[in-house]
């Protein structure tokens, strides 16, 4: 069976695995929407003492967050970690074919899952904003269509970091402190805790070259107008190079943590 | 019945709580580099907020009605209170989720000392007490650029109040998380840590629904908000009796929530 049908199977296979657990799902996208409401409220009161940018777009784009997030995320640094830490780890890396290959399945089947889910509080959100006049989208069929490919982006620079941030377990048991640190980087660096467009241009061109932007960010940027052509092509290139890199991160950091697997609890 | 020896009282309570602590600690010298990363953490927490209140501030003095030390201050207080409930008893209800799934809950439940005590206390993670050192940090700061206005009897009742805060805090936690026991797997603690996490920014950037909200409904303005004001000398002694008020109903909530759902448990996994 070719890579992409074993991917196609381990995406339907987790869908329905999650399935099971619906009622998390949605504690955890009320979660997300807690957070992401009050994120709202303290950009939209910041954007009222600022010319330069509107409280309509913190909205928006933060709405829009939220949408990304569900179909972006990577729960590699939290299951995959719990596979490595108690041994389980061995049954992937026994297999036929790259773990990988289950690791993104496992992603996927999720995030179609979150993001279905997702979709009532995304319209309710939506009619929220247009009823207050603060709903700034327009649809655009090209922007629409480079929405997607950040979209792809985003989720395979997510994807690769989270697998570089999880490899450390092989070797250290303790993982707590690996895994806020990368949260709390991934929150600040991507746009999600600090809008782009509040920092200073210096601070700008500093996430713009860094990944994380790319994850989250970007995305929403397209989609609301705030790149144009030559911005958003800078984008896609940076984006790209990105995956490029941290793949191969990703192998150098593979090679050396895997000597140091004991496959422990097994 | 219970066992000879065992003594329902604080001081029983607390010598089991120190041997825990005790053992968390010979295990952080194990870890030691888990130990290094956790300060490095919260080296880096600091630098972010800061960053965050830089940018908030950037183009105004005065943020719905908060100076930029006083939003340190209320980020302080959060980081103190959120990263001592982890330390605490955060992650031990977190980790209760697995525990019912797998059976171990039996074991709390067998155990002669009240179940959700243990269930909360019954480890101790250092890691994420040396995170609460930056909101010291952040307290400290603002203590310091206030000395001339700041008074002793301030920040005494500052201190109080985040005492009755982590009350309040404590009981918020268990009332999601007592729902575990007997439905695991409901994703009420994600929703309970998001509804804390609000509390790192002052109460008025809901400007009127806060007021309603978060004082009335679900209290969370005792958490920082409150704290915050004392050190800042703007409010009455009582709202430390409110705070403790507060609290005692939601920590009474929170045990027969707790009765409820262990009645409701089932040991599936054992």
């Amino acid at each position: 069976m070719s890579a992409f049908g074993i991917l196609r199977r381990e995406i339907k296979a987790y869908f329905l695995n999650e399935s099971i657990y619906k009622q998390q799902l949605v504690g955890w996208i009320v979660a997300d929407t807690v957070k992401i409401t009050a994120l709202i409220f303290v950009w939209m009161n910041v954007a009222q003492t600022r010319v330069d940018i509107d409280t309509s777009y913190v909205a928006s784009y933060y709405v829009l967050v939220m949408l990304i997030q569900k179909i972006t995320s990577d729960f590699t640094i939290e299951n995959g970690v719990r596979e490595m830490i108690n041994g389980k780890f061995s049954n992937l890396i026994i297999k036929p074919f790259n773990y990988l290959i289950e690791y993104a399945g496992r992603d996927l089947g999720n995030n179609i899952l979150r993001f279905m889910l997702f979709i009532p509080i995304f319209i309710i959100g939506v009619f929220i904003l247009s009823a207050n006049n603060l709903w700034i989208y327009e649809f655009n069929f090209l922007r629409f269509i480079f929405f997607v490919f950040s979209l792809i982006i985003a989720f395979i620079i997510n994807f690769l970091l989270g697998n570089i941030f999880s490899l450390p377990a092989l070797r250290i048991k303790e993982m707590d402190g690996i895994r806020i640190f990368y949260y709390n980087t991934a929150s600040m660096l991507s746009g999600e805790f600090i809008p782009i467009v509040f920092l200073p241009s210096f601070g700008q061109y500093i996430l713009k070259i860094l990944p994380f932007r790319y994850t989250l960010s970007f995305p929403a940027e397209i989609l609301l107008g705030e790149v144009d052509m030559i911005g958003g092509l800078h984008g896609f290139v940076i984006g790209i190079v990105w995956v490029g890199i941290l793949y191969l991160v990703y192998k150098v950091t593979f090679s050396h943590f895997i000597r140091y697997y004991e496959a422990e609890g097994i | 019945m219970k066992l000879k020896g065992f003594r329902n009282t604080a001081k029983y309570y607390w010598r089991v709580w120190r041997r825990i602590v005790n053992g968390a600690l010979s295990r952080g010298y194990i870890y030691k580099r888990e130990l290094f990363i956790s300060l490095i953490r919260s080296i880096y927490v600091v630098l972010a907020q800061i960053i965050l209140l830089n940018v908030i501030f950037s183009d105004t003095q005065m943020y719905v009605g908060w100076s930029k030390s006083e939003a340190y201050l209320v980020i302080g207080i959060w980081n103190i209170l959120n990263y001592t409930s982890w330390a605490v008893f955060g992650i031990n209800l977190i980790r209760l989720e697995s525990s019912v799934i797998d059976g171990s809950f039996d074991y709390i439940l067998l155990k002669p000392i009240s179940s959700s005590w243990l269930a909360s206390f019954g480890d101790f993670f250092i890691y994420n007490l040396s995170s609460a050192i930056s909101g010291l940090v952040l307290v400290c700061y603002y203590i310091i650029t206030n000395l001339g206005s700041i008074t002793l009897v301030n920040v005494c009742f500052g201190f109080l109040s985040m005492c009755v805060a982590f009350f309040i805090w404590y009981s918020i936690f268990l009332i999601f998380a007592s729902f575990t026991v007997s439905s695991p797997k409901n994703g009420l603690l994600a929703v309970a840590k998001e509804l804390l996490g609000i509390t790192k920014y002052p109460i008025d950037i809901f400007k009127n629904v806060g007021d309603i909200l978060f004082c009335a409904i679900i209290p969370l303005a005792f958490l920082t908000t409150v704290p915050a004001k004392f050190f800042m000398g703007e409010i009455s002694f009582k709202s430390i009796l409110y705070g403790l008020l507060v609290g005692s109903f939601l920590y009474l909530g929170a045990r027969c929530l707790w009765r409820f759902n262990v009645k409701k448990y089932n040991s599936a996994g054992s």
